[in-house]
């Protein structure tokens, strides 16, 4: 596959593992933001390359990861709903709530349906005009304006048996609140490629210039992790820190700005939302615009909207700030599996817990 | 969920709306974020929209970076440190354009894979 294939040559990745072990002259430990990297480390078994001083640290760029129980709780009750019929993207059906998931709602007799796109949960709600199409949204900066042009559609054709139930968040408030946790272990940054073709590099500048810490936004291929990363060595070994972009093939400076007129138009900031492992972060997720009540599922249907703490034994918020590795989770593969999980990062593929355990990085 | 996949634009049907393929798989997808895209042109689409247009200059360019990295695996040993690198982990194995000592010439020189400011 283009784009692809050319990005995995292992020559290439043996030659810059090499590059990496000759700088690495002391331990440096390196948060990927994006959940789609974790899952790119583990599936190559990136770590294996790398010499014992660098360290990949998880973070928290995995939207189903860090979507709150309650949250999902308020999905299920609106699935619940006479007439409705709750849309949403595969990865969140098997997200536990307090009482089950999506997909056991459905089981039990809820319409649930599994949509590819935005667009298509629309198509749903113009096919089924007897039906309340709720889209329940989530995703970053990347996934926000996908659901953003959906809105503009749907008020363009006048589609009224549509609504987004909007659980978008934003990427700049969790990187500011885990730098702001004490004991942070995290000297670099290795930032999300996709959010960024939409945000741009500029928005990450504080993290050299505010924390000292590099940031390099990086592709999703394996030659790029490791290209990133030895970007990262370089800057530290030249005594530089600032925001460099591997992913030049997809990520302008300035993003795109169309995407982020159409989140602008549609959608505002939040005062504070929830965010598993990190609690409540202020200003860090988005709302529909009240000019689109009409079409904001928060607005016309009663949801719970009751917050309901993480289970006791699931250990995803310290995963999630990098704290501890997944298979140092006390329940990671035991009570937890990608089957019957426990907490939401052993969920989505991109989910750290579900990496390590899909691609056997647990026994180390 | 923040998968983005490589396709290529096959034909338009309207102004915003385009079949892309991928490995053989066709499926409609938006380009209202990047109207400019046309027949031919590769894009990056994440769930049904084409969010940026890829620059196939600039994939080159960073395969050829890639390919820059002097380090050829089996290559002669040099000796690589400037104080700069003095302590560094791991076998030293390629030569530094920094270095007192001049590489010897099957290795390219440091200055050659320095280049990557690209954009900050």
């Amino acid at each position: 596959m283009r784009y692809v294939d050319e990005y995995r040559d292992g020559r290439l990745a043996r030659k810059l593992a090499a590059e990496i072990a000759e700088l690495a002259a002391e331990p440096v430990r390196i948060m990927e933001v994006c959940g789609g990297h974790t899952h790119a480390i583990a599936r190559h078994g990136l770590e294996d390359l790398l010499p014992p001083e660098v360290e990949y640290l998880h973070g928290p760029g995995c939207p189903v990861c860090v979507i709150p129980m309650g949250r999902v709780d308020d999905a299920i009750a609106l699935a619940a709903q006479p007439g409705v019929t709750l849309a949403t993207f595969g990865d969140l059906l098997r997200v536990p709530g307090r009482r089950g998931s999506l997909l056991e709602a459905k089981a039990a007799g809820a319409d649930v349906r599994m949509v590819y796109s935005p667009l298509d949960a629309l198509e749903l709600a113009r096919l089924e005009p007897a039906r309340e199409v709720v889209f329940f949204a989530i995703g970053f900066e990347t996934t926000a304006p996908a659901t953003a042009i959906t809105l503009l559609r749907a008020r363009e054709a006048g589609v009224r048996n549509f609504s987004v139930f909007c659980n978008h968040v934003t990427i700049v408030p969790p990187l500011r609140a885990i730098l702001d946790t004490p004991g942070t272990r995290i000297d670099a940054f290795i930032a999300p490629g996709h959010v960024s073709t939409v945000i741009g590099t500029e928005p990450y500048r504080f993290i050299p210039e505010q924390y000292g810490k590099q940031v390099v936004v990086a592709a999703f291929e394996p030659l790029d992790l490791l290209a990133s990363t030895a970007m990262i060595l370089r800057q530290r070994a030249e005594g530089r820190c600032e925001v460099e972009n591997q992913y030049t093939r997809v990520v302008r400076p300035e993003g795109n700005p169309r995407a982020l007129a159409a989140i602008a138009e549609t959608m505002e900031l939040r005062d504070t939302f929830e965010w598993r492992g990190l609690g409540f972060i202020r200003e860090s997720a988005l709302r529909l615009r009240p000019e689109l009540a009409e079409w904001d599922a928060e607005e016309r249907f009663e949801l719970p909207g009751e917050r309901v703490p993480d289970r006791k034994a699931c250990q995803c918020g310290q995963i999630l700030v990098g704290a501890i590795k997944p298979h140092e989770c006390k329940v990671f593969g035991t009570a937890c599996t990608p089957e019957r999980p426990l907490g939401t990062c052993m969920v989505s593929s991109e989910g750290a817990c579900a990496a390590y355990y899909a691609y056997g990085r647990h026994a180390a | 969920m923040c998968l983005g996949i490589p396709a290529q634009i096959v034909s338009v049907q309207e102004p915003g709306l385009a079949v892309a393929e991928v490995s053989g798989v066709r499926r409609e997808v938006s380009t209202a974020l990047v109207p400019e895209a046309g027949v031919g042109d590769w894009v990056l689409v994440h769930v049904g929209f084409a969010l940026h247009t890829i620059d196939e200059a600039e994939a080159a360019r960073t395969l050829e970076l890639l390919e820059q990295v002097d380090f050829g695996m089996g290559e002669p040993m040099v000796p690589p440190w400037t104080p700069s690198f003095a302590g560094s982990a791991g076998e030293a194995m390629r030569g530094s354009g920094e270095s007192a000592v001049s590489p010897p010439p099957t290795a390219v020189s440091r200055s050659q894979n320095g280049n990557t400011k690209d954009r900050p």
